[in-house]
């Protein structure tokens, strides 16, 4: 594949790759922008290679895994410290749009914060197959674990997911309309 | 039943959350031109490394390729130089009217045996080798050899001569 075809290809999932690279920076938009960046650095320089082996998205969805895991490890480096993906999640909330009411909605923060709340392969897992839809076959291939262990990081983070939901009041309609009704009361 | 509902609810969520990101995804050219940025830079340090390593290799090279013909030199140089020298020995025999004991004392390497014997004891450091001209194997001797021989040893290992043993009787009376 020359340069051109994987610009082409990377243009066709700049946004999948931009909301996988967010999943993966604990959503905080700077890191997943950055990420993004190296992740297009190495594969047009060539230190990232697509072998033909997996599907294109599948491969530059595991190459953004991988180094958004090596940026989180330098920024803990450099910091000592990491930031948490409710604190950041506050932190860049400053700057949303406020024309943006469904993105903003309270239900969609306390999604994000039961999203918080799972183990981080539960989350990938989740978020690989309902926000990606890939196969679990495919997203075990994202994070180079057996499909066996897929399985059971999906199963038990849709379990895990449900109860949280039903925590928050997420679960069903009804309780979802009424935040939302909450939401927009002023 | 309620599960598949909520399952229902939370691909509903997942997929609420993909379309607000999307509505904040920065356009693909900004971050190809940030990308492009980023890696000049590391693409001239990357061209920088690679010519210092190729460097390297080719000075690694040229030393292999040269090391080689000096030490053939070397031997070349060996073969054309005068013969071994051959170092001298002490002469253990005794000369007549010198007593052995003193024949002994003369002996180099007894010599540095006593004063191997007699120096005080200290750390010994590796020598550097001395560049003494190369001996024929055939021509080494023991320098212990000595102690092996007796006064008059020559007299055991020889056979005396008819006319040597004979004493010559001068005659007392004239003819």
């Amino acid at each position: 594949m020359d340069t051109s075809q994987l610009r082409a290809q990377l243009e066709l999932y700049h946004r999948e790759s931009y909301g996988w690279a967010l999943s993966c920076c604990l959503r905080n938009p700077v890191d997943a922008d950055s990420v993004l960046q190296t992740v297009y650095v190495k594969v047009l320089e060539g230190k990232a290679r697509f072998d033909g082996k997996a599907a294109f998205k599948t491969w530059l969805f595991s190459v953004i895994r991988k180094t958004a895991a090596d940026h989180r490890r330098r920024r803990m480096l450099h910091r000592f410290r990491l930031v948490g993906y409710e604190e950041s999640n506050a932190r860049f909330s400053q700057d949303e749009n406020p024309d943006d009411a469904v993105y903003h909605s309270e239900i969609q923060k306390l999604f994000r914060r039961a999203l918080a709340r799972l183990p981080a392969r539960q989350r990938e897992t989740l978020q690989l197959v309902f926000y990606h839809d890939l196969s679990l076959a495919e997203a075990a291939r994202v994070m180079g674990v057996s499909i066996g262990s897929a399985r059971t990081h999906y199963d038990r983070g849709k379990k895990q997911l449900r109860q949280l939901a039903a925590e928050l009041g997420i679960a069903d309609e009804t309780q979802l309309s009424r935040h939302e009704n909450q939401a927009t009361i002023p | 039943m309620k599960h598949n509902l909520v399952d229902m609810r939370i691909k509903q969520l997942f997929h609420e959350l993909r379309q607000g990101d999307e509505r904040h995804t920065p356009s693909f050219d900004r971050v190809l031109k940030a990308a492009s940025a980023r890696a000049g830079p590391a693409g001239l340090s990357l061209r920088v490394a690679v010519a210092a390593a190729m460097l390297i290799l080719v000075g690694g090279f040229v030393f292999i390729l040269l090391k080689p013909s000096s030490l053939s030199t070397e031997t070349e140089n060996s073969e054309s130089s005068p013969p071994i020298v051959k170092l001298p020995y002490p002469q253990l025999e005794p000369s007549p009217g010198e007593p052995l004991a003193r024949s002994i004392e003369r002996a180099p390497a007894l010599e540095a045996i006593r004063r191997e014997l007699t120096r005080p004891a200290r750390h010994k450091r590796p020598a550097a080798r001395s560049h003494q001209p190369a001996m024929l194997i055939s021509e080494w001797q023991s320098p212990t050899d000595f102690l092996l021989r007796t006064p008059g040893e020559h007299l055991l290992k020889t056979v005396p001569r008819v006319s040597e043993s004979l004493v010559e009787i001068k005659p007392s009376i004239p003819d």
